[in-house]
């Protein structure tokens, strides 16, 4: 696998996560396309998003989102707004719209079911979080002294700030999805019922 | 077994202890009063982090135990004692030969004893062999705390008890599993009593780790009594909980001749195989269905006479909402009207392998006591899981009968009917015999230190090639200079699966490869495949204890050589360094599974991990099954390693290793062997070639000290059924003293005039493999002119099978 520039470019990220998935589900890399959706075109099962996930967070050091989009919206705004008897509302409808823009509009149905969201998934929503898992990355602020903070090592998987040292937390990946889902609330008028920050997943 | 009956079996004792405490009564007044048993939990007691929600034991609860025991075995020994009393019988028992055990039980990964001394155990992010070592000498417990074959040989003990002795680990069908067992032994004659249940603890650092990266956990809690909620629809994983329960299963004839108690009657097992994916289950509930329907057939009742059913009902989002499916599929209307639903796992956690004896026992009372257990936290209904669910205030109902479900990671599923007991419908105790049929073997694999398949072995060993190699450097640094390990292609495994690919280790891998070429050879149609009787005895942790290195390394805090692990900083950044798919890797019915998924094979299976006896075990259990009629073709056999750092070092901490060129004990070794057994009169019919006939098995348990007494008591039971002496005698050839000292005067007393063979030299010591690469050298004597052999293995003492096979010749198939 090639090697990594410090702050990979778009292109860098998508030849990596390609490399990844192409290895992860045994297919070449020719393959996998961005718009490859791992339901459906590339055959993958739960555990090889799993895998996968692992695979980029070790590669990029960041911390991925675990909760789907929809189940973080329905905290964020009830469920009575995102879904009925297990279908996805239009409102709901209207925030995946708004949320994922790799996903063309016409994937996203109506009469879509809850556990219909992950045929969404493409190789383009994993590239799109992974830069913008970098970039919040990279905008992290020592919590203490305020100083920049670079990546750690050891521990790996954390940051550690230029100016006291102190070892910090990569940012969680769920806080990307809350800033989607608030920024798209604010389009379709829709008021948040859950103001405080997402649940820690804390492995 | 020229015959055998098919008596009826009841339930006369119950034992639990959960996070409600020991005793039944504890858990059955809990469960009924809509309590929850679930609490805030800080493994490690580090409040750093957390808290994890989880079902715990509070150990003060129980008896004293001996020091070092882990809590599971704890927990069975208090269950067993319990239902053993509970059933009125005497301690130890009276009539030990027609004792036995057989129970569901996990062996897991456990670091915490290590953690104190992490900072010399690590090494370049490896393990350092030659400090763990010394560790283990240290602490001679760290590596038999989660033995789970171990458990069922305590609870032997426990009991005075002599006959069958059976771990079985199938992930969360594991307790379902061995009940579903013991009732289909007990009901064929083996025996008058089985305890069977299960016991498990998985509550360790690396169980939750484990867990929490495959997402099966609740993680959207307010407090811990909320976070199990079963086919609620805000529901999101299950909660982990520790415990036991204990069953005695009687025979009928002999619980009412003593005038015992009478809980409920044991009436039908049902169990399938997805044959899909690990963790996925298949969308249309396809397993579970077969499972559910298998079993009211074998209890030859219908759909609408059973009233209750206690759900597998995880709360994981996937698992509710496929159960209610096929639920709906094999009761129709009556799920609607008549079939009351509850899942326990919202009061007292998910149990895992010992899930399904807690909730049969929560079964066999409701149908006893007329009391149904409700649901908490269902409090939003989900429209995909739409069945006639009790609510939190349970319900009083008079049952005819009651079912409970367990599925497990892998695929296998298990059902289990009760019935009311009525004293009245007893009409005639005697059951009518039965003609065994005659068990065929028509196809062999195996993956070995000297071929990748049979015919490759054979060669290799008939040529005198010893299978032994020169070890890698981490071995040789603790004193091993051989091993007998499997040389395998560089190319692959040739599995066609993918996720088996990236998932199997290579000994599972091995395993699946060994069935393929079992089923080549005896050449079934798709159709037989699919519906044959899996029954694999496997090892009981295929763990690379390495996956942890990074994880754990990342995980010290202090300065150089005075680092001492931190939780903390293994959650926040140790565990994200961690494979997610460890703990589906490890697990011991990998192979199983992998078999399953590799030739679609969704008919009933089995799993044991009986240390070292379990391959023969498992072919045991097969041979029984077709012997009876209940499957007519099984493919079975096992697999094991003993080439893992934690295994090996058991093995040496005990003095069984040969250390260097020449010393006493074996070298380790690994494998996989697999047999096709079916019906001899259907093997005749297709014109498949039979490579030998299995005429007797038997298996018992002994105390350590008796072991040649145990290990008599199983080849004369065998040579029995034969009538036959045999020529020769496979046995292990351990050169360890004492166990060649026991073979020796055993072979004196039951087959003197035998020639004694054991493969041990030239393959290692295979664990429960061995005794199946002694049965495939039986076979293949037989099949160069030998005419009866005998092949036994025993388990440190404790543990004793043997097998007899005989030429067959096609002349005999009118006999």
């Amino acid at each position: 696998m090639s090697e990594l520039t410090e702050t990979p470019s778009r292109s860098e990220i998508e030849r990596s996560v390609i490399e990844i998935v192409a290895r992860s589900l045994e297919r070449p890399v020719s393959a996998v396309h961005l718009n490859s959706r791992f339901w459906g075109d590339l055959d993958a099962e739960s555990l090889d998003m799993l895998d996968i996930v692992y695979a980029i967070e070790k590669r990029f050091r960041i911390r991925m989102p675990r909760l789907n989009l929809l189940t973080r919206a329905i905290a964020l705004f009830g469920e009575e707004k995102i879904v009925e008897r297990g279908v996805v509302t239009e409102t709901g409808l209207a925030l995946m719209r708004l949320s994922m823009p790799e996903v063309p509009p016409d994937w996203i149905t109506p009469g879509m079911r809850m556990y219909d969201f992950r045929r969404l998934i493409s190789v383009e929503s994993f590239v799109r979080v992974v830069e913008r898992c970098i970039a919040s990355v990279g905008n992290v602020r020592c919590d203490t002294c305020g100083g920049p903070t670079r990546m750690a090592n050891p521990p790996e998987m954390a940051l550690q700030c230029e100016l006291c040292h102190r070892i910090l937390d990569l940012p969680s990946g769920e806080q990307l999805l809350v800033d989607d889902l608030k920024r798209s609330a604010q389009q379709l008028n829709l008021a948040i019922i859950e103001a405080s920050a997402p649940a820690e997943i804390d492995v | 077994m020229s015959e055998f009956s098919r008596r009826r079996v009841v339930i006369t004792g119950l034992g639990s202890v959960t996070g409600f405490g020991a005793g039944v009564e504890k858990t059955w007044r809990g469960v009924m009063s809509g309590e929850s048993a679930l609490r805030e939990y800080f493994p490690l007691g580090d409040r750093s982090v957390g808290p994890e929600a989880a079902g715990v034991v509070e150990l003060a609860e129980l008896p004293p135990a001996e020091p070092g025991l882990g809590r599971a075995a704890r927990f069975g020994l208090a269950a067993a004692r319990e239902a053993w009393l509970d059933a009125g019988l005497a301690l130890p028992c009276t009539e030990p030969e027609e004792v036995g055990v057989c129970i569901g039980a996990s062996t897991f990964p456990v670091i915490e004893d290590r953690l104190d001394r992490l900072d010399s155990l690590l090494e370049n992010g490896r393990w350092n062999e030659v400090t763990y070592a010394a560790l283990c000498r240290e602490r001679p417990r760290l590596l038999t705390q989660s033995d789970s074959a171990g458990i069922s040989s305590l609870l032997s003990d426990l009991l005075g008890a002599q006959g069958l002795s059976v771990t079985v680990q199938a992930a969360c069908t594991s307790a379902a599993q061995a009940i579903g067992h013991a009732f289909e032994r007990l009901r064929a004659g083996e025996g008058a009593i089985l305890v069977a249940g299960g016991a498990d603890s998985m509550l360790s650092m690396m169980c939750f780790t484990g867990f929490k990266l495959l997402g099966s956990l609740s993680r959207r809690w307010s407090s811990a009594q909320d976070a199990s909620r079963p086919f609620d629809r805000t529901r999101d994983g299950f909660v982990l909980a520790e415990g036991a329960a204990m069953l005695v299963l009687e025979e009928m004839e002999h619980a009412r001749s003593r005038g015992a108690r009478i809980y409920a009657e044991l009436i039908g097992y049902g169990s399938s195989c997805d044959a899909f994916s690990f963790t996925d289950m298949e969308p249309e509930g396809r397993g579970p269905a077969q499972c559910m329907r298998s079993a009211l057939s074998d209890a030859g009742i219908e759909p609408q006479c059973v009233g209750y059913l206690n759900a597998h009902g995880t709360a994981t989002p996937l698992n509710d909402r496929i159960e209610s499916q096929a639920v709906r599929q094999v009761f129709g209307g009556h799920a609607e009207r008549g079939l009351a639903v509850s899942s326990t796992k919202s009061q007292l956690g998910h149990l895992l392998c010992a899930a399904g004896a807690i909730e049969l026992m929560l079964t066999t009372l409701a149908v006893h006591n007329g009391s149904l257990p409700p649901t908490l936290n269902l409090k939003q209904p989900d429209p995909d899981c739409d069945l006639d669910y009790i609510g939190s205030a349970g319900v009083t109902r008079d049952l005819e009968a009651a079912m409970s479900n367990s599925f497990g990671f892998g695929g296998q599923n298990g059902s289990l009917v009760v019935r009311r007991w009525r004293d009245e419908r007893v009409q005639d105790g005697r059951a009518p015999n039965l003609k065994s049929r005659r068990v065929a073997i028509t196809g062999v694999g195996v993956q070995s230190p000297l071929g990748l398949d049979w015919p490759a072995h054979c060669r290799a060993w008939r040529s005198g090639d010893s299978g032994l190699t020169a070890t890698e450097a981490e071995f040789q640094r603790l004193g091993v200079m051989r091993v007998g390990r499997i040389r395998r292609a560089a190319e692959g495994t040739g599995l066609r699966n993918r996720m088996l690919r990236k998932l199997l280790t290579p000994t599972a891998a091995s395993a699946v490869a060994a069935a393929g070429e079992a089923i080549r050879q005896a050449n079934l149609d798709p159709e037989q495949v699919t519906s044959a009787f899996l029954c694999v005895g496997s090892l009981g942790l295929d763990q690379d204890l390495n996956v942890f290195a990074e994880g754990l390394g990342h995980s010290l805090e202090g300065e150089r050589d005075q680092r001492r692990f931190s939780y903390n900083r293994f959650c926040r950044f140790g565990s994200a360094l961690i494979d997610p798919l460890f703990l589906i890797r490890s697990l011991p019915n990998a192979g199983l599974c992998g078999a399953a998924i590799e030739f679609n094979m969704q008919g009933p299976n089995l799993n044991i991990t009986n240390g070292s006896t379990s391959g023969m075990s498992a072919v045991t259990a097969a041979a029984g099954t077709i012997a009876r009629g209940e499957a007519s073709v099984a493919v079975t056999g096992g697999y094991d390693s003993l080439l893992k750092l934690e295994t090996l070092l058991g093995h040496m901490g005990e003095e069984r290793i040969a250390i260097g060129e020449s010393g006493p004990g074996y070298y380790p070794g690994e494998g996989a062997v697999f047999f096709v057994l079916e019906d001899l009169e259907s093997a005749g019919r297709r014109g498949a070639e039979v490579l030998a006939e299995l005429t007797g098995w038997s298996s018992t348990h002994s105390a350590a000290e008796r072991s040649m007494y145990g290990l008599t008591r199983a080849a004369r039971q065998c040579l029995n059924r034969t009538g036959k002496a045999p020529a020769t005698v496979y046995g292990d050839g351990l050169s360890l003293c004492d166990h060649d000292a026991m073979e020796s005067a055993v072979l004196r007393k039951v087959a003197p005039g035998a020639e004694f063979r054991s493969a041990t030299r030239r393959l290692g010591f295979a664990g429960g493999v061995t005794g199946l690469y002694s049965t495939l050298h039986a076979v293949g004597g037989l099949a160069h002119g030998e005419c009866s052999s005998l092949v036994w293995t025993s388990d440190r003492g404790r543990n004793h099978v043997a097998l007899s096979l005989q030429r067959f010749a096609h002349g005999e198939m009118t006999r």
